[in-house]
């Protein structure tokens, strides 16, 4: 069954629409994150699934239920805000106590959920704790712990991940994923970071202007993107502008725009509107070598750069650059003249103007 | 560099003039005035310094009934003020565009106001048969006029009015320090509007609201024109009495030594709240929060 299913939302600041008929289904126990860059109204539609913000168009269901005019107290909805505003008067254990209070849960039962819930996120020893006594990192937990501890049918964080440092960043990511397989809640993301939406999510919705540019799988959408601004905003990717020869298979065979160099590529052979037309290419799909390959371009390596887990390089092609992963047990050097292919099943058309 | 240094020379020797200005047209003549409360007014031979003058108005028993009267109506008016003005300024921070607009116009026209315009206002609004004793006597409450004017609630009334604008403006950045986002979350979690407001919104504030209830306190106590408009010579509180005794009287040390008493009583209290309430430890945790 849906959990939540929003229809034709519209989402307006005075004159000003952010957020255009916006069509969503989430299924019960889904993790979906809201991808996007910043201003793309990702904040706007998880407040108007919380019933923070009044949509000026469309309806919104939560477990079967319309709550389109019903209050956030009326929703059991959790959120977990970008600043996480912990009651800074309260101990940890009362912050983690409140909903459930509202909720007229009597004590020993109450402190029992509440004890049990910090001790699903190992900070039980905090509970007498101010908000102010903690790391960021612990803050975080109690933010989670106050908003799963009524066990609401949806649970919503806004970019709740933003302020702590990268390692901590990583450990949360997968904690918070484990949490919501154990919980089974079902949960709705933002976030503007790409990585983080495919490594937690079972579906990835990307933004755009406040409509749905594209959505699926993290792999699918990270292979197969819908457009070119699917293509960039999923991860790094090196763009060559072609013309399209002819529709082959599912894909076309294309030319690279000022040569004669022709190749095939998945994906679909017409754009709508006659937009530029580019092949995405993925830095791990491209090979450099210094060995002659049959079929291969000529390039001639720019920069380096050495990330520890990998090493990028940048090639010059014609008057195209691209950026290749190094494989391993290579060493390319700047200046070095190498041999740049790929495979065609990775090559991957995609339209559109530059985001 | 050079010319900020230039600049801060100036500003240093600018303020100068202000500072003796100060010194010599306020602060000296007020130390004199106090002074004069050290000296026997009765006597004239002068045997030097003494608390003749405080023994002698401690002992009576107008000056304590009216030392009750001022402190009774000064922590009346800043309560009943801090209360009215906590729920106008939640609405000039969270409420919409208009209405906080319509507000601070109001505010801003009646602080615009002088003090001997609103008392008059008052006392038409109040008198026997003002506008508001007709109401009652319409409305069947009461009989005949009630008193409205001329006591103590009459002169509470005036003050509130008074208060109510400035405290207002003093809360409004208070308010605005809780995040909107705090509130939303004892939304999500189910808790009403109106708890929300008391177990989340004032918990939190009402530490630093305290040292604006204090400033309403001493700016009541030592209030002049509206006690004197509309206590109608009835409500006797220190300032009035100081009054009669400067000016009246002509017996600057009884005057001086009323002045002396309400000032410690003041500070005294303020330092009593301020120790109690520990209000500077509570700002800083929640910098930190
Ligand atoms: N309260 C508001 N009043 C007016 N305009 C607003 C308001 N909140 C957001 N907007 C506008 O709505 C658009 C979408 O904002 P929103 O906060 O939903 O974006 P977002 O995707 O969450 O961005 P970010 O990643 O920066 O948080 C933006 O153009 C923003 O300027
Ligand atoms: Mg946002």
């Amino acid at each position: 069954m849906s959990e939540l299913v929003i229809e034709g939302l519209e989402i307006e600041y005075g004159r000003n629409v952010v957020v255009h008929g916006l069509d969503l289904r989430v299924e019960s126990g889904e993790f979906v994150s809201l991808l996007g860059p910043s201003g793309s109204g990702k904040t706007s539609v998880l407040r108007a699934i919380g019933g923070y913000q009044a949509p000026s168009e469309g309806s919104i269901a939560i477990a079967g239920r319309d709550v389109t005019d019903v209050p956030p107290q009326g929703r059991d909805v959790g959120m977990v805000f970008q600043s996480l505003v912990l009651f800074p008067h309260m101990s940890v254990l009362r912050n983690v106590e409140f909903g459930l209070r509202t909720r007229k849960v009597r004590q020993p039962e109450r402190r029992r959920r509440a004890m049990e819930t910090l001790e699903m996120m190992q900070i039980a020893h905090l509970s007498e704790r101010l908000p102010f006594q903690l790391s960021g990192g612990q803050q975080q937990r109690v933010a989670l712990a106050r908003a799963l501890v009524v066990r609401p049918s949806l649970l919503l964080m806004d970019e709740p991940l933003g302020a702590l440092d990268a390692r901590l960043r990583l450990q949360m990511q997968v904690e918070i994923r484990a949490l919501q397989h154990a919980t089974g809640v079902t949960t709705i993301f933002v976030t503007h970071d790409q990585q983080e939406a495919m490594a937690m999510s079972d579906r990835v919705v990307v933004m755009r202007d406040g409509r749905i540019a594209d959505q699926g799988g993290p792999e699918g959408l990270y292979r197969e993107p819908r457009d070119r601004f699917t293509a960039e905003f999923m991860g790094l990717t090196s763009l060559l502008p072609v013309d399209v020869v002819r529709p082959a298979g599912d894909g076309a065979r294309v030319r690279l725009a000022g040569t004669a160099h022709e190749f095939d590529a998945t994906g679909s052979a017409d754009p709508a509107g006659g937009e530029p037309t580019f092949v995405s290419l993925r830095p791990e799909d491209i090979h450099c070598t210094t060995q002659p390959v049959d079929g291969a371009l000529t390039g001639k390596v720019m920069a380096r750069t050495f990330r520890g887990v990998n090493t990028f390089v940048q090639v010059r092609v014609g008057d195209q650059t691209v950026l290749a992963l190094q494989h391993r047990g290579q060493s390319l050097s700047e200046g070095a003249e190498v041999f740049v292919s790929w495979d065609a099943a990775r090559a991957r058309l995609v339209a559109g103007d530059a985001p | 560099m050079r010319g900020a240094m230039t600049s801060r020379r100036v500003l240093r020797i600018g303020v100068l003039p202000l500072a003796l200005f100060y010194v010599f047209f306020f602060l000296l003549p007020a130390l004199q005035f106090l002074r004069s409360s050290l000296y026997d007014s009765s006597e004239s031979t002068d045997d030097g310094a003494s608390l003749t003058n405080y023994r002698r108005a401690l002992g009576s028993e107008s000056v304590l009934d009216s030392l009750a009267t001022t402190l009774g109506i000064a922590l009346v008016t800043a309560v009943v003020s801090l209360l009215l003005a906590y729920l106008i300024a939640y609405h000039v921070v969270r409420g919409p565009a208009w209405l906080s607009r319509l507000i601070m116009v109001a505010a801003l026209s009646s602080l615009f106001a002088s003090a001997i315009a609103r008392a008059l206002g008052w006392r038409v609004l109040l008198a026997d048969s003002g506008p508001l004793n007709d109401l009652l006597l319409a409305l069947g409450v009461v009989d005949e006029p009630v008193r409205l004017i001329n006591n103590t609630i009459a002169v509470t009334v005036g003050m509130v009015h008074v208060q109510v604008p400035i405290i207002m403006l003093a809360l409004i950045p208070v308010i605005e320090a809780v995040p909107r986002e705090m509130e939303r979350a004892a939304y999500g979690l189910g808790e009403s509007r109106w708890r929300t407001f008391l177990r989340v919104h004032l918990p939190l504030t009402w530490m630093n609201a305290v040292p604006i209830g204090l400033i309403a306190v001493m700016a009541t106590a030592a209030y002049f024109t509206t006690p004197a408009l509309l206590g109608g010579g009835r409500v006797l509180v220190l300032p009035i009495l100081i009054q009669q005794a400067a000016q009246v009287l002509f017996d600057y040390a009884t005057a001086a030594t009323l002045a002396a008493i309400l000032s410690i009583v003041i500070v005294a209290i303020a330092c009593v709240v301020l120790v109690f309430t520990r209000w500077r430890r509570t700002i800083r945790e929640r910098g930190h929060a």
